[in-house]
């Protein structure tokens, strides 16, 4: 009998931080995010909470520090394949629908969208009779939507979500956090950028950025109010 | 069962065909007959004229049409597509560049006269036959205009719905138009039954020797039987040669016969009549019916050249002898069916144009025929050609077939030539300005590419030349749109000197049109691999296809490359010209180029590129 690895977490940052030329804009930041579990990244505009979700992602490099991915460094292949990650401003392609992003980018990733229950997916969150739509006929809270699910219809271990609730209705933000609640129950780890205080509770662990500087990590019940 | 859906598809093709390729042919009994023995000839109206006009129309109709453009000129077809343009994608080039090149000229000559007259064709027919209601009711005299002008932007406001939609509307009405000529025509030649020696050539002959001259001349406004002939072969593609043809020997060419040779029954009668020969063939009570549905089939008429017009401008974009215009895809089903916004605003202002200019279709017929004669001689000088080098026709063949038909296109050229002060000068200027973009743009972007060309490198050597000194890359794919696969975009150089980074993945993509009008969407894409993360992918589309870039680009799952969304950011060159005296063409021939080049449609709207992830940038070409 082998003694078990250590399991490396899922998102671990290690001192990052991005410089903007001479401006810092976040950091130094260290935290980690386990499997199985949900956190917010809670902060005012401005905060670093974005830049913090796009170094996770792999799509912009920190200036400092070490950001890794179950113990790879982000932005390499495994890394990227292992996180999915929902943008503030999502990028859909005007010409194709709903249905050919899902399809595409499932494919992507080396998936099908029958094998993440795509149809119940768009039902679920209010797109069923939608799917065959270009999204550039969307509101802000369908793109929002649309994004979200072509997010999920693929593999990942975590799910990065940069400010999921402002665009949403309630019932959409409601089929979000069930969605999360399952990801987690899964095994899977979710972290999402939010101002929003009321769908705090429904994370495990808060972290608070203030000017760039991470003020608070703990229970959400501890998070200190302003 | 496969064979009873195939029936009752070709049936409806059939039918589609009747309404819009036989349209302008199928009018010309309003106005032709008339025109030649009355207008600015002023025969009289004798037995030996009208027979021998009649003589002329039906041989002009089986010369002409039937032997020249059903037998001969239609077997010319490129992959089921016709018209001029498509036949001068099949000169060869034995015989000589030159002579190629020469031959091109001449055609695309001819296509832009067809433009000219493709723009009097619906003036002319549906003043024809709004000018019935004077017939019926001399009181309506000052409203032949509006009414005709009406009924025009009518026409053209529902274009956008295809000739599909448009055709199948259409048939039933032409149906009836066309047993309506055969009844008039049969029950007027009961009174008169001698008409019908008319079919024997020698009162053609006979006439040329009574009249001389002026007989020569007649054959300007005879000519105006037939001016559909060309259209005809134009709208080839949208309907197949197949339901062309078994329409014009089963119903058109039998009612055109007969009703031209009622309107000869009636002025041997009462020739009087040559007034309106047409519309007095009809009983009293029928002149208001007569009088809608000739409305409706010169509406109908219209359409052919309209459809005509569009599918010759698609042809001529994907030739590169236009830029980039916004067309619709009208059928999903069929690929010949498009429409071109401009093409068809255009042509209704120039429409409008004419119907207020020239008020009458008597004026108009003067203007009528002389750019589309000139075209019928081209279109036989090539099918010579096509036939000697590409069907391997011995020489005494088609000099046989061609020498004899060209004696014919030459007599009708020869007495149109008359028309040109009468207003013929105008198919011809528009004829030339339509060549004169023609050229200009081949010419233009032929100098563009020489110019654009020296200033690039071969991927395979920039790649090399990278690895020596490699910039910065970032996360992400970078596609870069570029006419010629295996160059590197100036764009991509100008991006990477000044952002000294460059995407992991970069792509540079050409998107070429194939001489087939579809490409299969499993042979679309084509994928090269080069050293360090640079590829080259090229998608291939037929001239009917439609891009679609985006849809494409999700259909390529590639372990080396991703198209994700928000990772990946399209490059367009956005050239500026900027005329100089460099050589290259005339100053005024450049400035016009620029113009064109300037008010090509947005290259990304027209491949469906994705617009917001698009970033133009922009650079000044001199030419």
């Amino acid at each position: 009998m082998s003694t078990p690895k250590k399991p490396r977490p899922p998102l671990r940052f290690s001192k990052i931080a991005k410089n903007h030329g001479d401006v810092r804009a976040v950091g130094p930041v260290s935290f980690t995010v386990n499997a199985g579990e949900s956190v917010a990244l809670v902060g005012h505009n401005g905060s670093g909470k974005s830049t913090l979700l796009a170094i996770a992602a792999g799509v912009l490099d920190p200036s400092e520090g070490n950001m890794k991915v179950n113990g790879i460094d982000a932005g390499e292949p495994a890394a990227r394949a292992a996180v999915s990650y929902i943008r503030d401003h999502p990028v859909l392609y005007e010409d194709l629908t709903v249905r050919e992003h899902l399809d595409y980018l499932s494919r992507l990733h080396g998936s099908t969208p029958e094998a993440h229950n795509a149809d119940e997916l768009l039902n679920r969150l209010g797109l069923g009779g939608r799917a065959d739509d270009l999204p550039s006929t969307f509101s802000r809270g369908l793109r929002q939507k649309a994004a979200i699910a072509v997010a999920l219809c693929r593999p990942f271990a975590t799910l990065l979500i940069d400010e999921p609730f402002s665009g949403l209705d309630d019932a959409g933000q409601r089929a979000l956090l069930e969605l999360i609640d399952e990801i987690r129950a899964e095994g899977g780890s979710v972290l999402v950028a939010t101002h929003d205080q009321g769908a705090l509770k429904r994370f495990d662990r808060a972290v608070v950025l203030s000017e760039g500087e991470l003020v608070f990590d703990g229970a959400v019940a501890d998070v200190p109010t302003h | 069962m496969t064979a009873t859906v195939f029936n009752k598809k070709s049936a409806a093709t059939a039918l589609g065909a009747l309404g819009v390729v036989y349209g302008d042919i199928g009018t010309s009994p309003l106005y032709a007959l008339r025109e030649s023995l009355a207008g600015e000839h002023d025969l009289a109206v004798s037995e030996a004229n009208v027979i021998g006009i009649l003589s002329l129309i039906v041989w002009s109709l089986l010369i002409v049409v039937t032997l020249k453009y059903l037998v001969v000129v239609m077997r010319a077809d490129n992959e089921g597509e016709g018209g001029i343009l498509a036949l001068s994608a099949l000169i060869v080039d034995r015989g000589g560049a030159r002579r190629r090149a020469g031959l091109i000229m001449l055609a695309l000559f001819g296509t832009a006269l067809l433009y000219g007259d493709g723009m009097i064709t619906p003036a002319i027919s549906v003043l024809a036959a709004v000018e019935g209601i004077e017939v019926a009711a001399p009181s309506v005299h000052a409203w032949i205009k509006p009414i005709a002008a009406l009924i025009l932007v009518l026409l053209f406001a529902v274009q956008h719905r295809g000739t599909g939609v448009i055709g199948r509307f259409f048939g039933p009405i032409m149906v009836m138009w066309f047993s309506s000529l055969a009844l008039l025509g049969v029950a007027e030649m009961r009174h008169e039954p001698g008409v019908a020696k008319a079919l024997n050539p020698i009162w053609a002959i006979r006439f040329f020797i009574d009249n001389g001259g002026r007989g020569f001349l007649v054959l300007g406004s005879v000519f105006l039987v037939v001016t559909g002939g060309e259209a005809l072969y134009a709208d080839m593609g949208h309907f197949g040669r197949r339901s062309i043809q078994t329409v014009w020997y089963g119903l058109v060419l039998p009612s055109l016969i007969l009703n031209y040779f009622g309107q000869g029954a009636l002025l041997l009668q009462d020739p009087t009549a040559i007034e309106n020969p047409f519309f007095l063939l009809a009983p009293g009570w029928a002149e208001w019916p007569l009088t809608v549905l000739a409305t409706m089939a010169t509406v109908i008429a219209s359409q052919a050249l309209i459809t005509g017009a569009f599918s010759l401008t698609v042809q001529a974009i994907h030739l590169d002898y236009l830029p980039r215009l916004h067309t619709v895809q009208t059928s999903d089903e069929d690929r010949g069916h498009v429409y071109v916004p401009a093409v068809n605003w255009f042509l209704l202002a120039a429409c409008l144009i004419l119907v207020f200019a020239f008020g009458t279709s008597s004026r108009l017929a003067a203007a009528y025929g002389v750019a589309v004669t000139l075209t019928m001689v081209v279109t036989t000088l090539l099918v010579g050609h096509v036939a000697y080098h590409r069907w391997g026709w011995s020489a005494p063949a088609v000099v046989a077939i061609t020498w004899p038909l060209l004696v014919v296109d030459a007599a009708f050229a020869g007495a149109n030539i008359f028309k040109i002060p009468a207003g013929g000068w105008f198919p011809l200027l528009v004829g030339l300005l339509g060549f004169t973009v023609f050229t200009t743009w081949r010419t233009g972007r032929r100098l563009l590419s020489a110019r654009l060309e020296r200033q690039t490198l071969s991927i395979a050597d920039f790649v090399a030349s990278l690895g020596k000194n490699p910039p910065q890359r970032h996360l992400g794919t970078g596609v870069y749109l570029h006419r010629s696969p295996d160059r590197v975009p100036p764009v991509l150089l100008a991006n990477l000197r000044f952002n000294e980074t460059l995407h992991e993945q970069v792509v540079i993509l050409s998107i070429t049109s194939t001489n087939e009008p579809t490409v299969a969407p499993a042979a679309r894409a084509k994928f090269v691999h080069h050293k360090l993360g640079f590829h080259q992918l090229e998608l291939r589309y037929g001239f009917a296809d439609t891009p679609n870039v985006s849809h494409d680009l999700a259909q390529l799952v590639d372990a080396k490359v991703s198209f994700e969304p928000d990772i990946t950011t399209f490059f367009l060159g956005r050239e500026r010209i900027d005329v100089t005296d460099r050589p290259g063409m005339m100053e005024w021939r450049e400035h016009l180029f620029a113009f064109l080049h300037r008010n090509a449609a947005d290259p990304a709207q027209h491949f469906r590129i994705p617009r917001e992830r698009t970033v133009d940038i922009g650079s000044h070409i001199d030419i």
